[in-house]
């Protein structure tokens, strides 16, 4: 069922943000580095795809003009403006450490590298987890469970779409909460992560990968326990705080290195 | 780079993360079950 007065733009988005989520999890080093991918886009243009999927997503939730639509949407842009900057923040500690923007280099540098403890990753680790519980709509920023008016943010944008559009919408969820956390794997716990083409390392990395996975969905359920949400008004604070954690991670960065 | 095998693992990755995705929600969602002691009716 579809609200009479949706625009072709109201269809299309549901397909634009699976794409978006599908095309940023086939940039990020899941399974193995050097992917055919994996130059397509640096961390830069991966949180590009982010925001266009915010983009469009905010644009169909003003498109049938209810209240709840353009309610959710404005939340949404906030909480997105002050989220990647963050984010980029977060990306840019592990940049300078590895010299590049590509996320293959960055993997492949932090991977193979002697074990130390970086305190700049740190900061950038804490700073990563903020982000991604406000971009995923988790809470504290939102509750993705939720139908009370005061603080649906990412449900008040989706209320109007049923069937399909729907499914594929929050298909495409789960895919960025998937990829946000292979990300983090990639950026902070990288290792057993295989080479594109070795077969041999495969059954390694796909257990090392299903072990993080289940590991962080269990600490991310364990959070969601016992945190509680925060007021919309406090999510700039939060916000942030995430910021500040990534830029001190590259300041920390530059004072060690010298 | 785009050897047969490094495409082929594009092509892996691509379809674990579309199956594995939801996969992952769900697990998310259960273990918060476990811990708030809630069950499905």
């Amino acid at each position: 069922m579809i609200a009479r007065d949706a625009s072709p733009l109201f269809r299309l988005t549901p397909y634009v943000l699976f794409g978006c989520m599908w095309l940023a999890a086939g940039i990020v080093p899941v399974l193995a580095t050097g992917l055919p991918f994996a130059p397509a886009a640096d961390i830069i243009a991966l949180v590009g795809v982010f925001a266009l999927a915010r983009v469009f997503s905010a644009l169909a939730a003003m498109d049938i003009g209810t209240s709840f639509g353009g309610l959710g949407a404005r939340r949404e842009m906030l909480i997105g403006f002050l989220a990647e900057p963050a984010m980029l923040m977060t990306l840019f500690t592990a940049a300078f450490i590895s010299g590049s923007t590509q996320l293959a280099t960055i993997v492949d540098t932090l991977a193979h590298r002697e074990f130390a403890i970086y305190p700049s990753l740190a900061f950038a680790a804490v700073a990563f987890l903020m982000v991604l519980l406000a971009e995923n709509a988790r809470i504290p920023i939102d509750n993705p469970t939720t139908h009370l008016e005061l603080t649906m943010v990412h449900e008040a944008m989706i209320l109007e779409y049923s069937a399909r559009h729907l499914a594929l919408i929050e298909w495409a969820v789960a895919i960025k909460l998937f990829a946000y956390m292979t990300i983090g794997f990639a950026f902070f716990v990288p290792w057993g992560i295989a080479e594109a083409g070795n077969w041999a390392a495969l059954p390694v990395a796909l257990a090392a990968l299903l072990a993080k996975l289940a590991l962080a969905g269990a600490g991310l359920a364990l959070l969601e326990t016992l945190l509680a949400k925060l007021r919309l008004f406090l999510a700039p604070e939060f916000l942030s705080s995430a910021f500040l954690l990534g830029v001190l991670g590259m300041l920390i960065h530059f004072l060690v290195s010298g | 780079m785009n050897s047969a095998p490094a495409i082929a693992f594009q092509i892996l990755q691509s379809v674990l993360v579309v199956l594995a995705a939801p996969l992952l929600m769900g697990w998310v969602n259960q273990c918060r079950a476990w811990l708030q002691n809630r069950s499905a009716p």
